[in-house]
């Protein structure tokens, strides 16, 4: 019982530090202007498909969008676009059952907050060591409990940050486009940013390792950068040979492994979402883990 | 804490190494899929009713490829529409916009009208309300003289669909009459939406927030509807 608790209060130390050096409100900040600038342009990528729709129905355009959103979601452009954002064709109808900026919202956030969130986990442990103040907390706990209490409170930071960028998106949606129920939209709004913030936690996770292996902060988030967007790259260089029907084995063993994988339990929702929810919380357990190896015996 | 972290690493193991097999059979089937639908789609009803007849070696055979039947040759191929002298047959094709959508019945056809007059209605009334941000007593007046357009075409179709259905069958010159009356409408109405804006709002504003016709209730074309049948 005893670690369970040291790493809950090592998770509230980090979570009232991030408080106290304002590191939080500058996240939240972070996580607000850009949720909310995409939320901006999409509004005037969907007021361009409604112009479209409504010239080719000759009727007067408007300048605010969303009157025509139910016509703009039957045109195959449109769909095609919404295909590409989600990466299955299949998906498409169930995406567009949300609300359109919680899809955008859920989408931008699958693309920003893995790099916010490594960003900033990136330092969590690594100026801790490189000032050595780490050798005073770790007299009253173990190692494994700082590592892991660090990546729960960086967790609570990023949740809060997300939702918190959600209001953006809700301001957008209520002066920037027509035909928003402010309910539904806060709604779905929270249920995508919870979902967004739990495809992060496997980049927590590689933020935290890269904290563990050096000292330097500047070194660690380029490592934890590099390594998120590694990923990417090798989610895409996966699937090419896996079209050419080359490396199975090899896909087959790591494709479990990139959270990118599970991002369709959190577009589909049910039972699917609860599967990737675990896998991608294991994921950050696991690889905050690696760091964890050359943590664990260092000289601190 | 341990237990927490093995469990953890137990889960991804498991992730990896017991999902190798299912993969690996999905994959399989993906490829049998994308295999497949390469292919031509030829139907195997001739070769399986050729092997009904199990016992019959000469049909078996032929099922089997391995016997071969000289047919005559089929006469030229010729596409039954040309052959006739008639260009093919086409449904209904609308578009909305949105692709073109074949109309397969004269309820199709309504709906989709229906659909484009609403649309075009909501359209039109947002558009003004953004350009001319008319006070309430303008939309009132404006609200009023749609409602007066749309309630007297509505009298006016109801009464030639009337006659339609007691038989007497509108001439030529009953229809004329009846596009006059309804020109005299919309007219009518076209001068109660501008008398309803100020000469600044009415500049602002694009030529079809202030077109009555953008305005026509849906509800017209069930009346109208009632024509086909009646009138040829």
């Amino acid at each position: 019982m005893r670690p369970l608790v040291d790493t809950l209060l090592v998770a509230r130390f980090e979570v009232l530090r991030a408080l106290r050096t304002w590191r939080a409100l500058a996240l939240a900040l972070v996580y607000l202007l850009a949720s909310t600038g995409g939320a901006w342009i999409f509004t005037r990528v969907l007021l361009g498909f409604e112009q479209q729709a409504a010239m080719a129905l000759g009727v007067p355009t408007t300048d605010v969008p969303g009157l025509m959103i139910d016509r703009v979601v039957k045109t195959d452009e449109f769909r095609m676009m919404v295909a590409g954002m989600v990466g299955d064709e299949q998906l498409v109808d169930q995406v567009l059952a949300l609300p359109m900026l919680a899809m955008c919202h859920l989408w931008l956030g699958i693309l920003l907050v893995p790099f916010l969130a490594t960003s900033t986990a990136a330092e969590c442990i690594a100026i801790d060591m490189g000032n050595r103040a780490l050798r005073f907390e770790l007299v009253r706990t173990g190692r494994l409990e700082l590592v892991l209490g660090r990546l729960l409170g960086q967790s609570a930071l990023t949740l809060v940050a997300t939702l918190f960028s959600a209001t953006g998106v809700f301001v957008v949606g209520m002066v920037g486009m027509l035909g928003n129920d402010p309910i539904e939209l806060t709604l779905a709004l929270g249920v995508v940013s919870s979902r967004a913030w739990l495809f992060g936690l496997p980049f927590l996770g590689i933020g935290v390792a890269a904290s563990q292996i050096t000292t330097s902060s500047a070194w660690a988030r380029v490592l934890a950068l590099g390594a998120t967007a590694a990923s990417w790259v090798v989610l895409g260089l996966l699937d090419f040979f896996r079209k050419k029907e080359f490396v199975p084995v090899v896909w087959d063993a790591v494709s479990p492994l990139l959270p990118q994988e599970w991002l369709r339990g959190l577009w589909v929702g049910g039972a699917e979402l609860g599967a990737s929810a675990l896998v991608l919380t294991a994921l950050g357990v696991g690889f905050s883990l690696v760091g964890y190896a050359r943590m664990g015996t260092r000289d601190v | 804490m341990k237990y927490a972290v093995a469990a953890v690493v137990a889960l991804l193991l498991g992730l990896v190494l017991g999902g190798l097999g299912p993969r690996a059979e999905v994959r399989a089937l993906n490829d049998r899929i994308a295999e497949l639908e390469k292919k031509d789609c030829k139907s195997g009803v001739g070769a399986g009713l050729a092997s009904m007849f199990g016992n019959r070696p000469l049909l078996d055979d032929v099922a089997t490829g391995r016997r071969q039947i000289e047919l005559p040759d089929p006469p030229d191929e010729q596409e039954p529409d040309e052959a006739a002298g008639e260009p093919p047959e086409e449904g209904l094709v609308l578009d909305f916009g949105d692709g073109p959508t074949k109309v397969d019945s004269p309820e199709q056809a309504k709906a989709l009208a229906k659909e484009a007059l609403e649309i075009r209605r909501t359209a039109a009334r947002a558009a003004l309300e953004e350009d001319a941000e008319p006070d309430e007593e303008q939309m009132q007046q404006f609200d009023e003289a749609v409602a007066e357009m749309n309630a007297s075409l509505m009298a006016l179709a109801e009464e030639v669909v009337a006659r339609a259905e007691s038989g007497d069958v509108p001439e030529r010159r009953d229809m004329m009459v009846f596009a006059a009356d309804s020109l005299d409408i919309m007219i009518t109405a076209e001068d109660g939406i501008q008398a309803s804006f100020t000469e600044e709002q009415l500049a602002a504003m694009e030529d079809g927030s202030v077109d009555p016709f953008s305005y026509v209730d849906p509800a017209l074309v069930d009346v109208l509807g009632k024509l086909d049948g009646l009138v040829d």
